[in-house]
């Protein structure tokens, strides 16, 4: 006999990570922008070890998620890319570091 | 690849600590910078042709010096923050300021003026070695 069940809920905080955040490469940028108010790509690279093309896919997934901001300028002849968490971002990653303490048993 | 909560906060911690270490290199050269404009100036402007020469002498080696240290730390990239940059933009203007005065005293013919000289000096570097002292100090 197969009764009907409603859905199990789930209880462990590690279903509350957000998913967007919660891999590596994104982790890092995520963390990088929000230890610093402003990176340039150039110092997101060397900071995360990562190509250009494999931060640049990752910062247009943060980017269109909304978490990300990108301004390009220009010094001198020089094209700089300025990268900085949104509010919206800035507020994901807080979250994302409650729960990651959550699971870890540290007290936030 | 699946990502611990434990491997997660250590890439934050490691990444959060790479920042730091940027800024307060950073503020090194804000510090020097700020510290060695007051002395600077009093040389260029006040003391003797030998204290000139010397002086700019120094500021070409903490020139070469500042050029130098981000390659050591092996980072190229920049980070940034809006306060510091309006600090720095201040900054750019206290320092020039002594210069700017000194040269106008001089066209006027004004030669009583060197107190107002002085006083620019002792204050040409305070918005910078304020910014790196704040960036030094940062968490």
């Amino acid at each position: 006999m197969n009764a009907a069940r409603p859905p199990q809920e789930h209880t462990h905080p590690r279903h509350d990570l957000d998913d967007l955040i919660h891999a590596p490469v994104r982790l890092s940028i995520m963390a990088a922008l929000a230890a610093a108010d402003q990176a340039d790509f150039r110092f997101l690279k060397e900071t995360i070890e990562v190509s250009d093309s494999l931060l640049s896919k990752h910062l247009l997934a943060l980017e269109e998620a909304g978490y990300v901001n990108a301004t390009k300028a220009f010094e001198g002849k020089r094209p700089r890319t300025w990268l900085s968490l949104t509010d919206q971002g800035r507020a994901a990653f807080g979250r994302y570091m409650d729960v990651l303490r959550q699971i870890i048993g540290e007290p936030s | 690849m699946e990502l611990s909560a434990g491997a997660a906060l250590d890439e934050v911690r490691r990444v959060g600590e790479e920042v730091r270490k940027t800024r307060r290199a950073y503020g090194a050269v804000l510090l020097a910078l700020g510290l060695a404009s007051g002395p600077y100036w009093w040389a260029m402007l006040l003391g003797p042709d030998w204290a000139g020469y010397v002086a700019g002498a120094v500021w070409i080696a903490l020139v070469i010096w500042m050029l130098v240290l981000p390659r050591r730390s092996g980072q190229r990239g920049r980070i940034n923050t809006p306060w510091v940059s309006r600090l720095t933009l201040l900054g750019g203007v206290t320092f020039l300021a002594p210069m700017l005065v000194a040269t106008g005293l001089k066209i006027a013919g004004v030669e009583s003026a060197t107190w107002l000289v002085a006083a620019l000096c002792l204050i040409s570097g305070l918005p910078m070695i304020y910014a790196g002292w704040r960036l030094r100090s940062s968490r």
